[in-house]
């Protein structure tokens, strides 16, 4: 399809972009795990940018409770599921976009399926089971992933799994190789959010999403990045290969691996 | 007394009522987080990273005077 100069003129300008950087998002796929606080925002910046396709995996639907951070939904959008909103939204946003609508959770019996026709995966979801399962699944599939994750004031960005000259990558394992035990981290729910830092973590999480596609060579990759809204001091902190980590060497170790009593909790005893 | 400096993130600043702190030299992360336990014992089943000068370490990474080190726990939500 011919891309619409008018429209990206502002970007093509970009001398980091070019019409070469507004191919490459055309020609991108990519895989948004979570269409939630995070999500939200990654899509909208993703799908105006001119992401060509865009996967958006979600099993819930839409609660009242949402709307002040999860910005694509609207009072009209309550009781359905997020998935179809963020669709019709985006379309609407950018009718070139491609998009492809999961209404799921993401599991270790459907994340090959889901995952492998993507470029880039972007993990927007708010529990650790989810957490260790994409990033497991990211690694046998070789697939970049775009970390993001908050708590209070605070978030984390991080590029795992991205294969750059020297072959070298980290993922989340290789920081935290266990997960913590069962309400051992509050839950948003429990902790309480504005909607200003999921806000913030998102488009930063789109920013490096777009960085990867273009491939610039300053990304995130290997490094986790650290950000305080309240006090906005920033960190960035380099991610080391951890050797004793052990993660599914294989798709039917993964298929077989709980991630659910490893992580323990049942996904329905989550919070989303 | 030869030093190190500690900064605080997410669920550790409320356990440890601090964003930073001087803590003396411990030999390595294990130790450190052994010492840590030992003066606040509600990290001792809490999951976190460790860094040194602002490299992740593992277990038996070593730290010297003055390093600057940050307790990072996981995040979940989104």
């Amino acid at each position: 399809m011919m891309m619409d100069f008018e429209k990206y003129q502002r970007q093509i300008s970009h001398p980091k972009m070019g019409w070469m950087g507004q191919q490459q998002l055309h020609d991108a796929k990519v895989l948004i795990v979570g269409a939630g606080g995070l999500g939200c925002p990654v899509l909208q910046y993703l799908a105006a940018a001119g992401v060509g396709k865009i996967g958006i995996v979600d099993g819930d639907v839409v609660a009242k409770s949402n709307l002040p951070r999860q910005i694509l939904f609207t009072e009209v959008d309550l009781g359905q599921m997020k998935v179809y909103c963020a669709e019709k939204y985006l379309k609407r946003m950018n009718a070139d976009l491609g998009v492809v609508a999961f209404p799921v959770f993401m599991n270790n019996k459907n994340a090959f399926e889901i995952i492998h026709d993507y470029d880039v995966v972007v993990d927007c979801s708010d529990d650790f089971a989810t957490r260790y399962l994409l990033n497991d699944a990211c690694i046998l599939l070789n697939k970049p992933l775009v970390y993001g994750a908050i708590y209070g004031e605070q978030g984390q960005v991080a590029v795992f799994n991205l294969k750059q000259e020297n072959n070298f990558s980290t993922n989340y394992r290789d920081i935290f190789p266990n997960p913590p035990a069962k309400g051992e981290v509050p839950t948003c729910e429990e902790l309480g959010v504005m909607g200003v830092l999921p806000g913030t973590i998102g488009i930063l999480q789109a920013n490096e999403v777009i960085k990867i596609i273009t491939k610039q060579s300053n990304c995130l990759s290997n490094k986790l990045f650290m950000l305080n809204l309240s006090t906005y001091d920033a960190n960035t902190f380099e991610v080391m290969k951890n050797n004793s980590v052990k993660n599914p060497s294989t798709i039917i170790e993964f298929e077989q691996f709980d991630y659910e009593s490893f992580c323990g909790a049942s996904k329905n005893e989550m919070v989303l | 007394m030869d030093q190190v400096k500690l900064q605080v993130f997410g669920k550790l600043e409320e356990l440890m009522g601090v964003k930073e702190l001087l803590w003396s030299l411990p030999t390595d992360v294990w130790a450190l987080r052994k010492e840590l336990q030992e003066k606040y014992p509600s990290l001792e089943k809490i999951q976190y990273a460790v860094s040194v000068n602002n490299k992740i370490v593992s277990g038996d990474g070593i730290i010297c005077k003055d390093d600057a080190i940050a307790l990072l726990p996981p995040f979940s939500g989104g």
